[in-house]
């Protein structure tokens, strides 16, 4: 709600975007590219999960969801033969229709049920994965899935994606992460942003001043999924490999501690969140076994003295 | 007591045949509870222009009677009509979009948001902020949540919160709540009001504030019905007076006539009605 942003923020916003822009200059070593890469692709499922959650519920399903994007977008090239540039807008898309099945149900609970039946339909995405040799791979995934096709663009030479260097990978989801933060941003800020914020306050007055309750919840859920979807995708063909349990609950256990000790008030909370303990986690790889175990202490420390 | 009147319980009011079409029609409603009665075959009507009074002991059902107004509540049996037209089992944001607000028993706000931001938020269905407009900033839509924004200040000012503007409405006292409460009710802008005692626990010099805030609402062409204990209080802003006990209309008329009602004064256990 703040009108005038000092312009202190403005400077750290622009320090870190040519932060982030001049990384591959200076870091040559392709294992922090790839950290890095990852970083950007969770801050989108993780900011994406916060614009969800501004409407007062919290979905299980978001990280399957984003499952569900890596699955299509990979299908789509690898069984139906499009390129990965038509493929991405298709899994948001499919996913995003999946997401109303998915979410219709669950949208007659709120609350902890609503949490509950999101993770049950998670459950069931993942199953399926498992279960369905064909299309999903089963147990095993899917594998070889192609990398994104090269891009020509005008003046500058035609950007190859392929196993040998890693900047053109980082240099595309950086570019699709700040797309999404700014469209993210913009439609907290929008109307669909105050009626969030009026749902999470007061389910029942929402009502009563002539909102639509669920319909609103099922727009923003279905906007969060779109952008789950675009950051599976761009997994999928960034590893090359998806399994089932790519995408378990522990995946979306982590999401959450990203959002939650980042701070969920704050637009900037999941990026935090994410950078924080992703390079944390790099930080404790000689004793990696106690990562979940530090988290935990981080989780519970955020909860017990932050407000 | 036994040289009280009898009056036949239920007998149309006299007001009823200044308007042709009464604003709102309550015929034959019932909503059970597994085998408890909250309602029972209650009818009467509320007529444009009117304040009518909704009185009854405990569990009478007269919040049930709102929640089923409403569409909070699915009625078992029965029907409520709006204008002729039968709204019976709409949804909540529907009735509001229809022209019936309510206002709660205890306070229900967006806690956190502001005073001014509940009274933007109130105007929802009447806001023509389009989505793609509010996403993109344009200057059309600058104008008209400019528009709105002097909309809700209207409304503040008319319950008396300007200097509370900027305050979360969980930092109010109590009373500025009921207030805000009403506000946000008048920003859906309603034909029909309905207050869920809006009286209670209200400091003496509050009540005749929110009494003549109710009067001034009907003179600005609102419909209201009032739900309320202290009937003393009710008595002198009301026009009509419907009395509700264990679910069933045991009474209606003007509040000298209900006041002397036999079957009233049992209702309220002999013990004197006060006014």
């Amino acid at each position: 709600m703040k009108r005038n942003r000092p312009k202190s923020k403005y400077i750290g916003i622009s320090a870190a975007l040519l932060a982030a822009f001049l990384i591959p200059a200076f870091v040559k070593s392709p294992y922090w590219l790839h950290v890095f890469i990852t970083i950007w692709i969770y801050i989108i499922v993780t900011s994406s999960l916060r614009f969800t959650i501004t409407m007062g519920e919290w979905s299980f399903a978001h990280v399957p969801l984003m499952g569900m994007g890596a699955y299509t977008s990979a299908l789509f090239v690898k069984s139906l033969g499009l390129s990965f540039w038509s493929a991405l807008p298709l899994a948001v898309l499919t996913t995003a229709a999946i997401s109303i099945l998915i979410y219709l149900p669950c949208l007659s609970t709120t609350g902890t049920f609503f949490f509950f039946s999101s993770f049950a339909f998670g459950e069931v995405m993942r199953l399926c994965w498992v279960k369905f040799q064909n299309p999903f791979g089963g147990p095993m995934g899917l594998f070889d899935i192609p990398y994104p096709d090269s891009l020509q663009l005008p003046i500058l030479p035609a950007i190859k994606f392929g196993p040998l260097s890693k900047t053109p990978f980082y240099y595309m989801t950086l570019l699709f992460m700040l797309i999404s933060l700014l469209l993210l941003y913009m439609l907290e800020r929008s109307r669909l942003g105050r009626i969030a914020d009026a749902i999470r306050e007061s389910n029942l007055l929402s009502q009563f001043v002539g909102i639509r309750v669920n319909g609103y919840k099922m727009v923003i859920l279905v906007i969060g999924t779109a952008f789950a979807a675009l950051g599976g995708s761009l997994y999928a063909h960034y590893f090359t490999l998806i399994q089932p349990d790519d995408f378990y609950w522990g995946l979306g256990v982590y999401i959450i501690i990203y959002l939650v000790v980042g701070g969920t008030q704050r637009f900037e909370g999941p990026i935090a969140g994410v950078l924080l303990f992703v390079l944390l986690r790099e930080l404790l790889r000689p004793i990696v076994m106690y990562v979940p175990l530090v988290y935990g202490f981080i989780l519970a420390a955020t909860l017990a003295f932050l407000p | 007591m036994d040289d009280q009147k009898k009056r036949p319980s239920g007998k149309p009011g006299i007001l009823k045949a200044v308007s042709p079409q009464p604003l709102l029609e309550i015929r034959n409603l019932t909503k059970r509870f597994g085998g408890l009665f909250a309602l029972n075959d209650v009818n009467f009507d509320l007529h444009r222009g009117e304040i009518l009074g909704i009185i009854g002991p405990n569990g009478a059902g007269k919040t049930t009677l709102y929640n089923v107004i409403t569409g909070r509540y699915r009625p078992t049996s029965g029907n409520v009509l709006f204008k002729g037209r039968d709204i019976t089992g709409y949804p909540p944001h529907k009735i509001v979009q229809m022209g019936i607000s309510r206002s709660f028993q205890l306070e229900v706000l967006f806690t956190h948001l502001t005073v001014l931001q509940h009274l933007v938020l109130s105007q929802h269905l009447h806001t023509e902020v389009g989505f793609l407009g509010s996403f993109f900033r344009t200057a059309g839509n600058r104008a008209r949540e400019k528009a709105t924004e002097a909309r809700a200040l209207e409304l503040i000012n008319f319950v008396g919160l300007d200097a509370y503007m900027d305050k979360a409405a969980g930092d109010l006292s109590h009373g500025y709540q009921r207030s805000l409460g009403i506000a946000v009710a008048l920003g859906t802008d309603p034909e029909l009001f309905l207050l869920d005692e809006p009286l209670s626990a209200l400091s003496p010099q509050r009540v005749s504030e929110i009494l003549d805030l109710i009067r001034t609402i009907r003179d600005r062409g609102i419909t209201v019905a009032v739900i309320e204990h202290n009937m003393g209080a009710l008595f002198r802003i009301c026009d009509r007076v419907v009395v509700l006990s264990v679910g069933a209309k045991i009474a209606e008329g003007l509040p000298g006539e209900v006041k002397e009602n036999e079957e009233v004064i049992k209702a309220y256990l002999g013990g004197d009605v006060h006014a």
